[in-house]
């Protein structure tokens, strides 16, 4: 086992994503100078809008408003998420019991939520919780009840064989075993829970990132909504790769 | 001191399938540091009598005693080697080797204390904090048995523990535990398919026919301990191998079973 292989190749992944994104930004730039469309307004006009919409305190309070629905959302999918997900897979009557609405929900496509919710709950930041809620909970449950079913048989005998009592064998064995597929649900329903998020805001248009887009964009202001675009995928991948980064720290062991 | 009469275990059918006859008038003795050696073809049930005896698996008929009392559970008096190791991927190597004691609920400082003590004494001092992925097959393994050392069992079970190495990682773990049991002197119930490594390692063979397992002959190994490597030179080694191997093909080609079988072998 060689340790410098290991870090040739991830070495070299970085280097392969960064010559591309510089490759892309370039074309953009070239073609925002050279084609004059309204829309495709160079690189360099949309960072420069970007930046000055990070220093705007506006778009700092839309920024905010949007973080806030996106922790109190995504953090009461994983509260609930993980022991519902659980119990679901440790005991089979508990999934039988929520496997059809299990199925349903992850089957439905989560923009149906959202007009639904604010016609019942109203236009509040509640509302908005509620909707980065359903986006992200069903994913984080059904992955972690996927991961606590598919308990290590050979190493549960091995507990049970040195004496390990039911809740031993749960919390020692079968739980951490479970935490790969429980970190990709969570990294997964992060992901989702940014999309819930801008899909909410963007439908009630009054508040948060979504809304702004739909301010600017109404006003064909293709810097600008340009702009906000760059600053949510920065927060986007900032968001999933901060899961990611918890993924490999803590389930390291499963490569 | 372990006592297996007339044991019988059907496995339910599954779906259509009949139900298995596992065993079926089974009977084992181990003495007190006694080293057995359960040998027989695949699928005979060897590891279905080391579950048994490790009080993993119920059974229909029969009797199955430790120290004159019957077999009811796991117990501290038994620990288990297995093929494919079961370490826990996520601990590092003393926490894998504390894991039994764990589970016995030792308190941490003792766990750690007699952990860091087998850990030196299967040769792996300076890997405590490697976890099982940074391991070879066979240190692994050495991981697998100083964890049921821990426990200080008087019986072992070992479950064709080294099945899963090379050949030649294969030779040193077993001059490994030959060293470890000459000092340790438990008493060992070891799972093979292999008639070198029974003759080498064991003080009685036990050849198990096909399935339902029963114990079709009991063979003394005629080597005195402590025994040196240089034993599988005699002449007296080569041929017991051969006499199992012999015995083994005949099983192999009947697919009945030696039901009847006189002592022309």
């Amino acid at each position: 086992m060689d340790p410098g292989r290991g870090k040739r190749i991830a070495g070299s992944g970085w280097r392969g994503a960064a010559i591309s994104l510089l490759a892309g930004l370039a074309v953009w730039e070239i073609a925002g100078r050279t084609l004059g469309f309204p829309f495709l307004p160079p690189f360099s006009t949309v960072l420069s809008a970007g930046l000055d919409l990070i220093r705007s305190p506006e778009v700092r309070r839309h920024l905010g408003i949007s973080l806030i629905s996106l922790a109190v959302g995504f953090g009461l999918a994983a509260g609930l998420g993980l022991p519902v997900g659980a119990l679901m897979g440790r005991f089979r009557k508990v999934e039988y019991f929520f496997d059809l609405y299990l199925h349903a929900f992850l089957a439905t496509p989560s923009l149906i939520y959202v007009p639904i919710l604010f016609a019942l709950f109203g236009v509040g930041r509640g509302t908005q919780a509620a909707v980065v809620f359903l986006y992200s909970f069903f994913v984080i449950v059904a992955n972690t009840m996927v991961g606590v079913r598919a308990g290590d048989a050979a190493l549960t005998e091995m507990a049970r064989s040195f004496g390990a009592g039911e809740r031993q064998v749960f919390f020692r064995v079968i739980l951490p075993g479970a935490l790969p597929l429980v970190m990709a649900g969570l990294r997964l329903g992060m992901a989702r829970a940014m999309k819930g998020m801008i899909n909410g805001e963007m439908f009630i248009a009054l508040m948060g990132l979504g809304a702004l887009i739909r301010t600017y964009g109404g006003r064909f202001d293709a810097v600008h909504v340009l702009g906000l675009l760059l600053l949510i995928v920065v927060v986007a991948v900032l968001g999933v790769g901060l899961v990611q980064a918890l993924e490999r720290r803590l389930a390291r062991w499963a490569d | 001191m372990i006592e297996v009469r007339g044991c019988m275990k059907i496995f339910p059918g599954r779906e259509g399938h009949p139900p298995t006859r596992a065993l079926d008038g089974f009977d084992l003795t181990v003495r007190d540091e006694e080293f057995v050696c359960l040998l027989g073809p695949s699928g005979c049930g060897k590891t279905t009598v080391l579950r048994i005896l490790a009080g993993l698996l119920p059974w229909e008929a029969g009797e199955v005693l430790i120290d004159g009392r019957p077999v009811t559970g796991p117990g501290p008096d038994r620990a288990m080697v297995f093929q494919h190791f079961s370490l826990l991927p996520w601990a590092d190597v003393e926490e894998n080797v504390a894991f039994g004691l764990e589970m016995r609920r030792v308190p941490a400082a003792e766990r750690k204390r007699a952990a860091r003590h087998w850990i030196e004494a299967v040769g792996l001092a300076g890997f405590e904090h490697h976890h099982p992925r940074q391991l070879s097959g066979g240190m692994q393994q050495r991981v697998g048995l100083a964890r049921a050392l821990a426990v200080d069992p008087r019986i072992l079970l070992m479950d064709e523990p080294f099945g899963s190495v090379d050949s030649q990682t294969r030779r040193l773990l077993q001059e490994d535990l030959a060293r470890v049991q000459q000092k340790e002197r438990k008493a060992v119930v070891f799972v093979t398919h292999s008639m070198d490594e029974a003759v080498r390692m064991g003080d009685r063979v036990v050849l198990m026919g096909p399935r339902p397992g029963r114990v079709i002959e009991s063979i003394e190994v005629p080597f005195p301990r402590p025994r040196l490597p240089e034993v599988r030179k005699e002449n007296a080694f080569v041929e017991l191998k051969e006499y199992l191997w012999g015995r083994l093909q005949a099983m192999q080609g009947d697919g009945t079973g030696l039901k009847t079988q006189d002592a022309s072998g």
